[in-house]
């Protein structure tokens, strides 16, 4: 089989970009990792007979985070490369797609979104429109380098594409970014516990209470809208309450 | 106002796309949308301080595997605008309009999470059509239904963004007649409740025992900033 030139690597990870389109509830991201694999077919399969076998192989179900679903991309490129059978790549698909979705999970929507987002919030309050600023260019870095590592990675190690997963590296940056996250809320809870409009004794208990509400709610897994309901509401009993007194 | 509103929504359906279907740039997140439609309506201080709150209200929302969420994207670009705007026609009323804001921004939010639901169902005629033309083997159909995706999503934020400030614009009249009656200062400090809710849920992140001498280091930095 005809080995695929890194252009097309590099064409694959472009349209990795857009492995989310057309995500539905049956089949998930099955269009849009099809969809980037269209070059792949093009280099790979000439005949339009092995075009259709191909893309039959890939529209089954498949899910994984959009940021590491290069590692599937990167890895059935290797398989369809070394001529893998339809049945070795559906295998292959469904036992990557748990991991890939677990390890994203934690490590980008429990971890490095939420730090980022706090460090933004900070500067912002702070310097106004850099904190937006940095916010998405922190998080952009990290993302394109993590669609990056995924597709080569991938690419390199094929069906050992799980070793990579499994190396120290995502935890050690799990851990991390937890604790950035940890000291970036501190500086955010006592630079907003002195704001000018925390100084009224009312003001500053509800938001203490707010907060203790808050983080009781989560953790008995509360609805969050019913958590702000609740303490808006209690803010505006209290208000009416100082009124009438 | 014309040019500004259609901006908005092209805002809208970009920062649709970028929640659900394409590049994921978090070009979506309140905070950022803030500073953007700040930028468009020339009043970058308001935007990016409604963006911080719109953002401390859903910092919880993960998308994560098929969870059904309310959908800040839209709401971040409606609520900003419609912040700014009603404050060029209250001036002397901000915290009545933000408390209409923020209230206004979370009810369509759900209203956006629930569309959004409805285009994922719609979307598995796009991929029941692309088995349709893998069997026929015509390779460029595909490439035409991927489009679809993206124009549905794009299209889903513009519609979305536009009925959110046509539904500003209508309620705002009784709502803000009835918010006359109340004591000017009755609203005043609706962000406290928000501040706290945004700080539980960081907390829900990051307040972990393994982490509590990473917190101790952000109080006492925070300490520092303060005193310097």
């Amino acid at each position: 089989m005809e080995k695929i030139p890194k252009l097309n690597l590099f064409r694959l990870y472009l349209r990795s970009f857009f492995v989310q389109t057309g995500w539905n509830y049956e089949r998930m991201i099955a269009l849009g990792f099809t969809w980037i694999l269209l070059p792949l077919m093009e280099k790979l399969y000439p005949a339009k007979e092995q075009r259709k076998k191909f893309l039959k192989r890939h529209l089954s179900t498949f899910n994984a985070n959009p940021y590491l679903a290069t590692y599937a991309v990167g890895a059935v490129a290797k398989l369809e490369e070394a001529g893998a059978s339809a049945e070795e790549l559906g295998k292959f698909k469904n036992s990557l797609s748990g991991p890939l979705g677990a390890l994203g999970d934690n490590l980008i929507w429990m971890n490095l979104r939420p730090a980022l987002l706090i460090l933004g919030i900070i500067l912002a309050s702070t310097f106004g429109a850099l904190g937006a600023l940095i916010f998405g260019l922190f998080y952009n870095i990290h993302q394109v380098y993590l669609r990056a590592r995924g597709l080569f990675k991938g690419y390199g190690l094929g069906l050992g594409v799980a070793s990579d997963l499994r190396s120290a590296f995502y935890p050690r940056m799990i851990k991390w970014l937890s604790r950035m996250g940890a000291v970036f809320l501190g500086i955010f809870f006592v630079l907003k516990s002195n704001e000018r409009i925390l100084e009224r004794v009312e003001n500053l208990i509800i938001f203490i209470l707010m907060v203790f509400l808050s983080i009781f709610g989560f953790r008995k897994n509360v609805n969050p809208n019913y958590i702000l309901l609740a303490g808006v509401l209690s803010f505006l009993l209290a208000k009416w309450v100082i009124l009438l007194t | 106002m014309t040019e500004e509103i259609i901006l908005v929504l092209i805002l809208g359906g970009l920062a649709a796309l970028d929640e659900t279907e394409a590049y994921q740039t978090m070009l979506s997140q309140p905070l950022v949308t803030g500073l953007i439609v700040g930028f468009l309506l020339k009043d970058l201080y308001t935007g990016i301080k409604i963006g911080i709150l719109i953002q401390l209200i859903y910092l919880w929302v993960l998308p994560m595997g098929t969870a059904i969420l309310p959908d800040p994207a839209t709401g971040g670009v409606v609520g900003t605008f419609g912040f700014i705007a009603l404050l060029r026609f209250f001036p002397n009323r901000t915290d009545s309009v933000l408390f209409f804001t923020l209230t206004y921004v979370v009810v369509f939010s759900l209203f956006a999470g629930w569309t959004l639901i409805r285009q994922r169902q719609l979307n598995l005629k796009l991929i029941q059509k692309t088995d349709l033309y893998a069997k026929e083997g015509k390779i460029s159909k595909i490439d035409k239904l991927f489009f679809w995706g993206l124009l549905g999503s794009f299209g889903r934020g513009v519609i979305l963004t536009g009925l959110g400030i046509l539904g500003i614009f209508i309620l705002v009249k009784p709502v803000m007649g009835f918010s006359a009656s109340l004591p000017d200062h009755y609203l005043r400090g609706i962000q406290i409740p928000i501040l706290g809710f945004g700080i539980g849920t960081m907390f829900h992140f990051f307040g972990k025992r393994k982490n509590l001498l990473w917190l101790g280091l952000g109080l006492s930095l925070g300490i520092v900033f303060i005193l310097i």
